[in-house]
């Protein structure tokens, strides 16, 4: 005999577990908060500052990674790869971000130019080597 | 006290020596490069602490994920490091980490002891300590409590689970198991946003559970008793009410607290991940897999991948063997897959969110947590169901080797990975005496930017207090 009560407490369960999880993700306000705290500006300072000043490559890279993360149209990323341009000009590892946030927006073509820019900017074999695997992780 | 008893209470302390030992080790830690902020936002005196929690934007960098449980575990964690520093012994250890491993221990060996009977005792001690030695495990520096909260849930949640399922002759009907079982479905959401997947899964677990036991054919063959059959619906219950409540405090609750504190809305655009994330098995099933071959055969690159395949297929063939010889164990076998299943989804929508995760350097860390440890409830599953020696034997003597590797770790050679907090790992040791000594010079000491502002927050509003 099928226990019916059992059968729709079941069911019930299996229907309402995706449809919570959708209904939760139907929710895509960007909200109205003012977007960047201190505290938020100082960790991507702290890692600029390691670019910029302690030569690790890597951080601006981490940069993206972060922020493009949190990024909804590329405005947050942009605006802080700007902030290092101003700093250091447009060397290999800017454009090569700026390619990434090319790629990010879906502006293919945009994401060519600037990757190839990155890799005629490049000075050194090490230099190269690295642009060549962030062209390669962005899927060029 | 029984033999098994003492195996278990030895494996506690030998759990916790360990630890400790690892901790030593470490040498007072380092200062993430995203905790110099946390430990000046939540020893911010001049705001309450519920001000605090409630403000994504200071928490999570803007990212809302309704998990202010776990930003309340971090701001007793935080507030530990600056009482600890006023001390002059600065530190930065994550007093929760500890304790929440030490805790899985102990509920694993509760559990073990009571519910898997036929398993050797030193296959339940090598799970334990294996667990206990895993890189995932030993994140003990201060970051954030989220994923070590969520393995305590998922530890409580599959021990209790089987715990209320599997023993017939429990007095005062499991209270206590019971108590647990619900506290972690509702805390989990509360403390991660994996947390709240697993909350679901276990409610869809028990949707399915009841869809099949609702048919008498199916209650006979697999012996449901009438009682059994009413702990899955109360179980079913439970999660499901947790579920709504969980939907609930992320959709409506919690924004309307944060509204009420700190006057905005919170942002929703980090924890709605798209359809896109669903089906993102190349680098969900990369995660998942080289974690599973690192944690079981302690393998790393390639190799760990492949050898996470290749035990998955071992396991996946083990329980096909069994079906067939043994059928009323179909739903151990299923459980198992709907685990692993649910694992690779969960791996596939964690690493479309934040890719960050698949780096050499972070791939082992605490993102892995929560599924190591449901990996050892699995694995005890498995080998309680096989009552194989030689099984029991092969599993011990892989995790003995991945314990004795942890504990190497230091000797051994590893592959060339980029780490990128070698620069904060490197001047920790200048964070620390700067913060131990308000005379040292911090801005001659060539700290990272972030690492010079928490020692400039701590003179000026701890260090006084001294």
């Amino acid at each position: 005999m099928t226990d019916r009560k059992t059968l729709y407490g079941g069911l019930t369960l299996i229907v309402m577990v995706p449809l919570l999880l959708l209904y939760q993700s139907s929710n895509t306000s960007k909200g109205t908060s003012p977007g960047r705290s201190q505290y938020n500006t100082d960790h991507f300072v702290s890692i600029i500052n390691e670019f910029l000043y302690d030569k690790q490559a890597a951080a601006l890279d981490m940069l993206c990674l972060f922020t493009l993360d949190r990024d909804g149209n590329g405005i947050y990323t942009a605006a802080w790869i700007d902030y290092v341009a101003a700093q250091c000009g447009e060397c290999a590892d800017v454009r090569a971000a700026r390619g990434r946030l090319r790629g990010f927006v879906g502006d293919r073509e945009g994401m060519k130019r600037e990757f190839d820019a990155a890799l005629a900017a490049a000075k050194t074999d090490e230099e190269k080597a690295r642009i060549r695997m962030i062209v390669e992780r962005s899927g060029k | 006290m029984t033999r098994r008893q003492k195996w278990s209470l030895g494996t506690i302390i030998a759990a916790a020596l360990m630890t400790a030992c690892f901790v030593a080790g470490e040498g007072g830690g380092y200062v993430h490069m995203e905790s110099t902020a946390f430990l000046r936002v939540y020893n911010d005196r001049s705001r309450p602490m519920v001000n605090i929690l409630f403000d994504p934007l200071v928490t999570d960098w803007n990212a809302y994920q309704a998990r202010e449980l776990s930003y309340l575990v971090d701001c007793l964690d935080a507030r530990f490091i600056y009482f600890c520093a006023r001390l002059g012994l600065t530190h930065f250890y994550s007093l929760s980490a500890l304790l929440i491993i030490l805790l899985c221990v102990i509920i694993q060996q509760y559990y073990l002891e009571r519910d898997f009977p036929a398993l050797p005792p030193w296959l339940c001690s090598a799970l334990s300590l294996a667990f206990a030695a895993s890189p995932a495990c030993r994140s003990y520096v201060f970051f954030r409590s989220a994923k070590p909260l969520t393995a305590l849930a998922a530890t409580a949640i599959c021990f209790g689970a089987w715990h209320l399922f599997v023993r017939r002759d429990l007095k005062s009907g499991g209270r206590d198991a019971w108590a647990m079982l619900a506290t972690a479905l509702f805390l989990a959401p509360l403390a991660d946003r994996q947390g709240a997947f697993l909350t679901a899964c276990f409610a869809g677990l028990c949707g399915c559970a009841l869809v099949a036991a609702a048919f008498e054919p199916a209650r006979n063959f697999f012996r449901v008793s009438e009682p059994a059959l009413w702990k899955l619906r109360i179980a079913g219950a439970v999660s499901g009410g947790a579920m709504l409540f969980a939907t609930l405090y992320n959709l409506y609750i919690a924004p309307a607290i944060i509204r009420s504190l700190n006057g905005y809305d919170p942002s929703f655009e980090y924890q709605n991940i798209g359809g896109g994330g669903v089906f993102n098995f190349q680098n969900g099933g990369l995660f998942l897999l080289d974690n599973l071959g690192f944690f079981f055969i302690r393998i790393c690159g390639t190799v760990a991948f492949c050898g996470g395949l290749l035990l998955l297929i071992v396991w996946g063939v083990f329980w096909f063997k069994r079906v067939k010889r043994e059928p009323r164990q179909l739903p151990a076998a299923l459980l198992t897959g709907a685990c692993v299943a649910a694992m690779l989804l969960c791996s596939n929508l964690m690493t479309f969110r934040h890719h960050l995760m698949l780096r050499d350097d972070v791939i082992h860390g605490a993102y892995f947590l929560p599924m190591a440890a449901v990996l050892v409830f699995l694995a005890a599953l498995a080998a309680a169901c096989a009552g194989s020696r030689l099984l029991n034997r092969v599993l011990t003597a892989m995790l003995i080797a991945s314990l004795a590797a942890a504990a190497l770790e230091p000797l051994l050679s590893h592959p060339a990975t980029e780490d990128h907090l070698k620069l904060f790992k490197d001047t920790s040791p200048l964070v620390r005496k700067a913060m131990n000594d308000p005379n040292f010079n911090a801005d001659a000491a060539l700290l990272p930017y972030s690492s010079l502002k928490l020692v400039k927050h701590f003179r000026a509003n701890a260090a006084s207090e001294r």
